[in-house]
């Protein structure tokens, strides 16, 4: 790590993954100034993250010139999965107190004897319910009394809760009941933080408002007390910008909204690796896009299409719901880690069992003794010992030896064996993939696969062959990006209301019109708080979820609330809607009734232009695309066997760091870098992009 | 045991799972109806030359038609050629492909390079195919032509071309016609990109490999089903149980041998009782139909969660299904609500296996599967609007390793439930209270999961309430290896709005007025193992819930709570000794009381001997018999039936109805 001169606008991204935490610092025009890894301190996470900020002030990096800090983490995730949130008392509407643990009532694996619901956060015995009733229409059939909302606190407080729920029966639509009983407990204990379903998030369906009240409960106490030692550490070296984090979204968001809503964050690791596959391939002009992030224990596939990455309302964190807007993230596999194995029938198999961080794969010298895809990976050739992430030291005997027992039960080389493990792997990853573009009608050869985490550029190329994807582009840092990612995602937030209007005419329209202008309100008032100093305003767009009248599925429309004054505005936004629907559903139904269900409203901060920190905006900074012309073939220090579809072939192997622009890589070759290694197989050629992006594509 | 021959057949099995997922994302997306969308009432699937499928999704649509052979469908599709298609919603001449009329199945030849490689296939539920009522399915039916349009195997498209007429008559035939051929475009989609992707899987690997790969991954499934088999003890393990009502006011009785002979099991179903004259029959056809299996099939995968997903897991299952019985009716019974039949056979065939691995299969369930539909006047337009409030199970059985599920059973468990919020935005009715049942489980050293109490009020004049498909009002759902029956908690109850109550017992049909409030309570799942043997601490926790009273916890348990709530220790050794001391009963199945006194009047045997004497006469005068003879033994006042009064009472009536002793049933034709 060597500084450069002059830097007076650093931005720094940290990501704490479950094994390492990346950082990923840029100069004020978004050039990489350095990108590496630290071990994950898991009992103290924010030291981990504190160490790696020392490195650059060792390094000689002024730490006061940090104009723009940006962190994700995944403390909120861990305690879910783990169940190390608080104790929360739930308050629900008499009548209700299963709503968690009735939940959908789907089980996991329907067909399995022993598949259980997860355990609800919270134990029927922590639900205190309250005499109360609100209609649909939001008007009151029953309301709580003085006293009977004072019984409700008392018999709450009795629990002894380390934080409140409270998720009321049509909340979303009249809110009065929730909001007054959040009164009366600041009134009694106005330091126990409180949720409320409807100041959250007031969408339609009990079980999944509850939910998220629930999770944001569960997880503030413990992501309060997280971002406290954080800010001051960073305080204390002298960052004087406060820490915007990372969200579920793909956007960032300042430190005190994550502590009001921790919910926000649960996925976002995943989410800033998308938001950073975009922001790579937007500065190429890619807009299809197909994210596989493979690391030590997940593969995962996220979709970027027109531009625009794919987020989904029914994203699930073990079995939990999340509906607040997440990006869509599938999992394709068990990662490096997927434990290969025979069955009794002579199979080999891999996965779905991991050796997960510890052991961690054979070739690591952790103790892990049984053969994983990484040992695979290694013995086929695609793995450096002396570049491999963050240090580990790597050894190809025990990768060998484990993977000898298995080859002397199926009667094959070991060289064998690990070839044809890699093409399972990627047998099993395509089989989810496919589905996964199936599912939103994806053409793949339209899209561009963009592969980052420590093995998705080795396994890339293989798995666009199988999918029938004609590019894959390969970030300068693949092992970081999720850092990178942090960088150029906005500061946004959105909003709904449930509104469930039929749109018979144009009288809706006042309706939808009174809707937008209070999102538009609660969406200024957010810039407001958000950022001070920072953002100077808010650009806010609408959808519309719309249906036809019986349907239980939406589609989701754009809606300009300024022009909801003309006198056609429900017929045009009902014909933008039937034919969303043709193109979707292939039929349009022009008899039928349609309704609105949802109106959401998406907030984008807007950054000063000078001073503050705006986010070096990769594909609106400056075009860095591919060269044109390929410049000469680069010098490769040394050749080396790999194994490809159990063929042996002599590759070239590229140093990353001394590639310059308009190298041309031709396959097989390999191109080593400290995060990662990226694998050409025959028949595929790269180019050297000016940031040091890699482009490979297929000859045909 | 055959082995593979290649140890890469899971890049196969990958790829054909691969493209059935693809196809049933395909008829997802593009499906028009909230059977396909909500309820997931859809399967695809690629099928061999024989109709045995070798791919088919994992996590999508319906699980239990794995399964299910298309090769008496494929005999029919005479020539079929590139781009036809054809489609059946007939069980009488499908050996039971499709089980009732609204499953719609449409089947296509993939064809590459001119060669047939194998079939794709889709299914739906569709919303209407005509009949008697709305949605096609009444438990009143008692011939299947009441029950709307029969298609035998059609063809639907001839090169691509559809047969305008044929869709006509369909159409014609239907109540929801627009929906209909929007499901059946999705179908059509569905079966293009299996088309496709077959066609890529020859052109990447070859024809051969291909052709090769496909019977190598069935016979795969086929090692490991086997070897999960292997693992039940031989022998001969008889169970039954029965369904509540025949529509004559006598159950329906179910009863199975199951044979396991080293890796292959019979599941003999001789004894069974004969077809009913309502819509209860399972059309399971053939040897090895996956309807009649699915406690078994679910008991492979739950064993083996790495076998590939492909029809071979039934091939070391046989079924043996008299005709003429309930499991496999003659033409024409009447099929609709079959449904009610497979539940309660996926309860007869795990009770059987747990007399002889107990401690690897689940306690009985709730054992129903009903819909609470809620039909008004829509003011606006002046039709009715029908919808579901709730699907209605109750808890699922315990195993020895977890308690049972609440609310939901393994056996449906793919179910969802509409959320309150959406009910009320679209129905007019006010839901009070949806939570779990207190004291409804079957107490257990891991008790069995909590029923359901789903109340609410009407809204509307005139509204209609219907809930088919109740259960359980008169046996108890089982417990297992010292655990104990759940109490028969199955209710529906109304209070008009004037403050009468009703307790409306198995309802299928109530009419409703504003002000008045209906409830329904289903009952838990049986226990697993000695209740006296549960962690004081677990039942603490029960009565702390709110879900167990310390009356039951004391009286099932043997636990005795101080005023506090705590266990009192003393007091429960106490208990618990004394409990031990007085048990008279120790059966590795507590069926309950109820089902007790029954089986000593008419015992299995007898139930069995009547049941195969049935079989000897005309399939029309069965159920006639079958309650006359039961009637005329409660006239007896007689305690227990016996052989020889039987033999009587069948001589009696054979020679009042002018039949015969020894009459051969009418098979009649299909």
């Amino acid at each position: 790590m060597a500084k450069s001169d002059g830097d007076t606008g650093l931005r720094l991204g940290i990501d704490i993954g479950g094994t390492f935490t990346d950082f990923y610092l840029q100069d004020s025009e978004g050039r990489l100034l350095e990108s590496y890894k630290v071990p994950t301190t898991a009992q103290h996470p924010a030291q981990g993250a504190l160490v790696g900020i020392e490195k650059l002030q060792s390094a000689g990096y002024d730490l006061t010139s940090i104009q723009y800090l940006v962190h994700g983490s995944t403390i909120g995730l861990n305690a879910l999965i783990q169940r190390r949130g608080c104790r929360v008392v739930l308050v629900a509407t008499e009548g209700f107190r299963d709503v968690l643990e009735i939940a959908r009532l789907r089980l996991p694996v329907p067909w399995n004897f022993h598949s259980q619901r997860p355990e609800p956060l919270v134990p029927r015995d922590l639900v205190v319910a309250l005499p109360e009733r609100v209609l649909s229409d939001g008007t009151v059939l029953r309301r709580p009394t003085e006293v009977q909302l004072r019984e409700a606190v008392d018999r709450a407080l009795a629990l002894k809760p380390e934080a409140i729920a409270v998720a009321l029966l049509n909340s979303y639509v009249n809110p009065d009941h929730e909001t007054e009983l959040i009164a009366a407990f600041h009134k009694v204990s106005p330091d126990l933080p409180v949720t409320g379903s409807a100041d959250l998030w007031p969408q339609m369906r009990e079980y999944e408002r509850t939910m998220v009240a629930v999770i944001n409960a569960y997880l503030q106490p413990l992501t309060s007390s997280y971002l406290d030692s954080f800010e001051r550490g960073v305080r204390a070296m002298g960052v004087a910008q406060s820490p915007f984090i990372t969200q579920s979204n793909g956007g960032v968001m300042s430190a005190s909204s994550a502590r009001r809503q921790p919910v926000r964050t649960i996925l976002s690791g995943p989410a800033a690796g998308v938001a950073g596959a975009r922001a790579v391939a937007a500065e190429l002009g890619f807009d299809n896009l197909v994210t596989v992030d493979v690391g030590g224990t997940s593969a995962d596939v996220g979709l970027v299409i027109g531009g625009e990455v794919l987020l989904s309302t029914e994203e699930h964190v073990g079995d939990l719901p999340v509906i607040v807007p997440t990006v869509s993230i599938s999992s394709i596999g068990a990662g490096g880690g997927s434990i290969m194995w025979v069955d009794g029938t002579g199979v080999l198999r891999l996965g779905p069992e991991s050796a997960g961080a510890l052991p961690g794969p054979a070739c690591y010298g952790q103790g892990g003794a049984r053969p994983t895809l990484t040992d695979a990976l290694l013995v086929c050739g695609y793995l450096d010992a002396a570049h491999f992430a963050g240090g580990v030291h790597i050894d190809e005997e025990a990768a060998r030896s484990a993977l000898g027992t298995v080859a002397t039960q199926l009667e094959t080389t070991v060289e064998d064996l690990a070839s044809l493990a890699v093409e399972i792997a990627v047998a099993n990853m395509y089989g989810e993939l496919g589905s996964i573009l199936e599912k939103h009608g994806c053409d793949p050869r339209d899209f561009t696969l963009v592969a980052y985490g420590g093995a998705g550029p080795l396994l890339a190329c293989m798995l666009a062959e199988e999918t029938g994807t004609r590019r894959v582009v390969i970030p300068r840092a693949p092992g970081t990006l999720c850092a990178q990612g942090g960088l150029c995602s906005e500061v946004k937030t959105e909003f709904v209301r449930t509104v469930v209007q039929a749109l018979r005419d144009e009288s809706a329209a006042d309706t939808l019109r009174a809707i937008c202008a209070d999102l538009r309100a609660e969406s200024a008032a957010w810039a407001k708080d958000e950022a001070p100093g920072i953002l100077v305003g808010v650009s806010t767009s609408f959808t519309a979820d719309m249906r036809y009248v019986g349907q239980s599925f939406e589609l989701s429309i754009d809606l300009n609330d300024e022009a909801l004054d003309r006198p056609d505005s429900i017929a045009r936004l009902k014909e933008l809607f039937h034919r969303r629907h043709k193109e979707i559903y292939g039929q349009r139904n022009d008899v039928a009734a349609v309704e609105c269900t949802e109106l959401r409203a998406w907030a984008h901060g807007l950054f000063a232009d000078e001073g503050g920190a705006p986010p070096a905006d990769a594909h609106r900074a400056r075009s860095s695309g591919i060269p044109a012309e390929a410049g000469d073939a680069p010098y490769a220090p040394s050749q080396r066997t790999m194994t490809i579809a159990r063929k042996p072939h002599e590759a070239s192997v590229y140093d990353r760091g001394s590639l310059l622009e308009g190298a041309e890589l031709v396959g097989p070759a390999l191109i080593l870098q400290d995060d990662s290694t990226c694998v050409i197989p025959p028949g595929w050629r790269g180019l050297t992009g000016r940031s040091g992006v890699i482009v490979l594509e297929r000859n045909f | 045991m055959p082995t593979s021959t290649f140890s890469d057949l899971d890049i196969f099995r990958s790829h054909f799972t691969g493209v059935a997922e693809r196809m049933a994302h395909t008829l997802v997306r593009t499906a028009y109806t909230t059977f396909v969308k909500e309820s997931s009432d859809y399967a695809t699937g690629l099928a061999t030359k024989e109709g045995e499928f070798f791919g088919y999704p994992r996590r999508m649509g319906v699980s239990g038609f794995l399964g299910l052979n298309l090769g008496k469908t494929i005999a029919q599709m005479m020539d079929a050629k590139d781009g036809d298609v054809y489609i059946t919603n007939d069980a009488y001449s499908t050996d039971g492909l499709s089980t009732h009329l609204p499953d719609v199945h449409m089947i296509a030849p993939v064809f590459v390079g001119g060669e047939l490689v194998c079939y794709a296939w889709a299914f739906i539920n569709c919303s209407d195919v005509g009949g008697l009522v709305a949605a096609s399915i009444s438990p009143t039916a008692y011939d299947v032509q009441q029950e709307g349009l029969r298609l035998p195997p059609t063809k639907l498209i001839s090169c691509g071309e559809t047969d305008e007429a044929i869709l006509r008559i369909i159409t014609a035939n239907t109540r929801t016609p627009e929906a209909n051929w929007g499901d059946f475009k999705a179908m059509l989609a569905a079966l293009e990109t299996g088309r496709r992707g077959v066609a890529a899987l020859v052109g990447r690997f070859g024809r051969a490999t291909v052709d090769e790969a496909i019977y190598q991954v069935l016979d795969w499934t086929e090692a490991k089903a086997r070897a999960v088999l292997r693992s039940i003890p031989d022998g001969e393990y008889a169970f039954e149980d029965y369904l509540d009502d025949d529509g004559d006011g006598l159950p329906i009785r179910l009863a199975v041998k199951v044979r396991v002979s080293e890796d292959s099991v019979v599941l003999d179903y001789t004894g069974t009782d004969p077809q009913v004259q309502a819509a209860f029959n399972l059309p399971a056809f053939g040897e090895r139909h996956p309807l009649l299996a699915i406690g078994l099939i679910n008991f492979i995968i739950t064993e083996d969660p790495t076998i590939p997903v492909t029809g071979a897991i039934v091939r070391p299952i046989r079924a043996v299904a008299p005709h003429g019985s309930v499991v496999n009716p003659a033409f024409p019974a009447a099929i609709g609500v079959r449904y009610a039949t497979v539940i309660r056979l996926y309860n007869v065939v795990l009770g059987a296996l747990a007399q002889a691995i107990p401690e690897r299969v689940p306690a009985a369930g709730v054992g129903q599967g009903c819909m609470v539909v809620l039909s008004a006047p829509d003011r606006a337009t002046g039709m009715r609007q029908v919808g579901v409030l709730e699907p209605f199970k109750g808890g699922g059985g315990a195993t020895a390793k977890t308690s049972g599920v609440s609310g939901t059973d393994p056996e449906g468990g793919d179910l969802k439930n509409t959320p309150v919020e959406s009910l009320e935005l679209h129905l007019p009715a006010i839901v009070e209270r949806y939570e779990l049942c207190p004291d409804s489980a079957g107490a257990g050293r891991n008790r069995g999961g909590w029923g359901t109490w789903f109340e609410f009020r009407v809204k509307e004049p005139e509204t209609v309430i219907t809930a088919r498909g109740m259960e359980r009002f008169r046996f108890r759902p089982w417990g297992l290896a010292g655990g104990r029956a759940a109490r028969l908690r199955n209710s529906a109850w109304v209070r008009t709005a004037d403050g009468q109550e009703r307790d409306l017992g198995r309802i299928d049909v109530l009419r409703a007025q504003p002000g008045d409030v209906v409830r329904f309570i289903s009952t838990g799942g049986g226990g697993y193992g000695d209740p006296l043997t549960r962690e004081a601490e677990a039942v603490e926790a029960d009565v702390r819930s709110g879900l167990l009273s310390a009356e039951l916890a004391r009286q099932d348990y043997g636990v005795v709570l101080t005023a506090e709530g705590r266990v009192d220790e003393a007091a429960t050794g106490a208990a618990r000794d004394i409990a031990r001391l007085n048990r008279t009963d120790d059966v590795l199945i507590d069926v309950g009381p109820e089902r007790r006194n029954y089986e000593s009047v008419w015992p299995p045997a007898m139930s069995d001997y009547l049941a195969q004497a049935l079989m000897g006469m005309p399939v029309s005068c069965r159920q006639y018999v079958k309650r006359h003879i039961h009637r005329s033994f409660q006239e007896t006042g007689a305690e227990t039936v016996t052989l020889a009064w039987i033999e009587d009472a069948i001589q009696d009536i054979a020679e009042q109805l002018g039949l015969d002793g020894g009459v051969t049933p009418l098979v009649a034709d299909r």
